[in-house]
């Protein structure tokens, strides 16, 4: 009843708006058409000196981008914007998603190294996804390293390389980001296309979430946990909106309007930093937060008591797959993790 | 120190593209290059209008406070120039500039921008002045042999005034005075700031 009240309260006084636009429609209405032809005239020069001011196209004989605009203003909001939060706050974040990690490394001691008492191992990556996953990761590092450079190289790099150290550094930067950013799109849309099947998120995996599986606690999992599924839906959005506003920045012969490119600068930086934050959790996870993992992405097979504790659903699937250690992975007939998994 | 400001007469530009080719000639700019061009609005109709526009060598400009590589810099006469050699050609100057002035040559693969090219109000860069480096890269030096911009010089209607801010305000204020008509300073508040 109160929340009735509070609403009514905020969206009564607007009516007031809507009898204004009702008295100016029948104003409008019962306006005849002006007799004298000079009556709705404005004073033409001002006009053209506003329109000057407001990125009105003309005609130009010459040719290019914009070239028939005397004026644009999107620009200083792109100046104020990128050289403002973008450049001010998206370091911070970094430096905070850092330090959160170290925080949880430092209070928790990392995750439980699990003894592989058995010598038991299960397949879990074929050799194509190991491949997929790093052509994607090193090129993410790669693109990540040259992106901060060319944002954040003018106020960290120039002091330490010197400007013409630093130019030949955001030089190679840029070619390094516009090339490899195209490879990189091939992995990421691989990537989704391929990893989308074992991502599916369901009931365990909300559960998973809710009661903490991302801090440590061991609950029941399937072959992606909550937090994996979670890490691969922020890599498809944010994959396809930085890759998307990459491919038209450069191309601007096809993409050619300064505001889109404005823009798209604007979200490729504000998106990739903060992905490339959510990164250090999953880089995090993979080493120092649940030891074992690692096995999963360089050898393609992890041992059955990491399996156990940590994707135990899962590893109910796979355990007729099982193989020794000792004897090598050519024990385990078709192994290919892609094969092992509903 | 004189303070270096173009300014064109919107009541005698004839749109006739001569300083738009006075350019390309004195600076032997890169082909499809162009550092200035003539913008006409309500061509063909009444009260048309129009303007030349170039780099407008602004106050605080925007092109220098985007460059990843702080490639820019104001001469003493309030010129805004730039290093080609720490130019890397990302075109950022290019959407930050309320003027379009920022150019690049496409000619390396796959159409990629190469250095920027723009206005240098005829005053070359930061080579040693009049020397083939600098002509190459930045074009002619004007100002260091005691010229004026070929722009402004070579405009038949002298629409185009280019020079000290001031010497150019006091012509500019002369004209509107005998022909009784209002001053439009075009460009200059977002140029050189509202007081300008």
């Amino acid at each position: 009843m109160t929340a009735l009240i509070l609403v009514a309260a905020m969206v009564v006084p607007l009516s007031g708006y809507v009898y204004v636009a009702f008295a100016q429609d029948s104003a409008v209405a019962q306006t005849a058409p002006p007799s004298d032809p000079w009556a709705e005239e404005v004073n033409p020069r001002s006009e053209v000196w506003r329109e000057g001011r407001q990125a009105t196209e003309g005609t130009s004989v010459i040719k290019g981008t914009g070239a028939n605009v005397l004026m644009q203003s999107g620009g200083e909001n792109f100046r104020q914007i990128r050289m403002g939060p973008v450049a001010t706050y998206l370091p911070w974040y970094l430096a905070v998603m850092i330090g959160a990690v170290a925080l949880f490394y430092i209070i928790s001691g990392g995750g439980e190294k699990l003894e592989s008492t058995s010598g038991k191992r299960v397949p879990r990556w074929s050799g194509f996804d190991i491949a997929l996953h790093w052509f994607v990761a090193i090129l993410f590092l790669v693109l990540a390293i040259t992106g901060l450079s060319l944002l954040f190289g003018r106020a960290v790099l120039i002091p330490l390389l010197g400007p013409e150290g630093f130019a030949a550094w955001a030089l190679a930067s840029k070619n390094i980001h516009n090339y490899g950013g195209a490879f990189f799109t091939v992995g990421i849309v691989v990537m989704i296309v391929a990893w989308m099947r074992y991502n599916i998120p369901d009931g365990t995996d909300v559960k998973w979430l809710l009661k903490g599986g991302a801090f440590g606690k061991h609950l029941p999992a399937g072959r992606m946990n909550g937090g994996e599924k979670a890490w691969f839906w922020v890599n498809v959005g944010a994959g396809i909106i930085v890759c998307a506003t990459g491919i038209m920045m450069i191309n601007p012969q096809i993409f050619e309007t300064r505001e889109l490119f404005q823009w798209n600068l604007i979200i490729h930086a504000v998106v990739a930093i903060l992905w490339l934050g959510a990164s250090f959790g999953h880089m995090y996870m993979a080493t120092l937060g649940a030891p074992g993992s690692m096995d999963a992405m360089t050898k393609g097979h992890v041992s059955s008591e990491w399996a156990k504790v940590h994707h135990d659903l899962w590893y109910d699937e796979v355990k007729d797959q099982e193989f020794d250690a000792e004897e090598g992975r050519g024990t385990s007939p078709g192994a290919g993790a892609s094969t092992s998994s509903a | 120190m004189a303070r270096m400001k173009f300014l064109c007469d919107a009541d005698r530009c004839i749109e006739c593209n001569g300083c738009v080719t006075a350019c390309k000639n004195a600076n032997e700019v890169p082909w499809g290059v162009n550092r200035r061009r003539v913008v006409t609005l309500n061509d063909g109709l009444p009260g048309e209008k129009s303007i030349s526009v170039a780099c407008m060598h602004c106050t605080d400009a925007p092109c220098a406070a985007v460059c990843p590589t702080d490639c820019f810099y104001t001469t003493t006469d309030g010129i805004v120039l730039h290093d080609k050699d720490l130019c890397i050609g990302c075109g950022y100057c290019f959407y930050a500039c309320p003027f379009g002035a920022p150019q690049f040559p496409t000619t390396e693969a796959f159409g990629v921008r190469g250095k920027m090219d723009k206005c240098t109000f005829c005053a070359g860069g930061p080579d040693e002045p009049n020397t083939a480096s600098e002509f190459e890269k930045y074009g002619a030096n004007r100002i260091a042999q005691g010229k004026l911009p070929a722009c402004a010089e070579m405009c038949a209607t002298k629409a185009l005034l280019a020079g000290d801010g001031d010497l150019v305000a006091d012509i500019y204020r002369q004209r509107t005075m005998t022909r009784d008509s209002r001053p439009q300073t075009w460009g200059w508040s977002k140029a050189y700031g509202a007081g300008a």
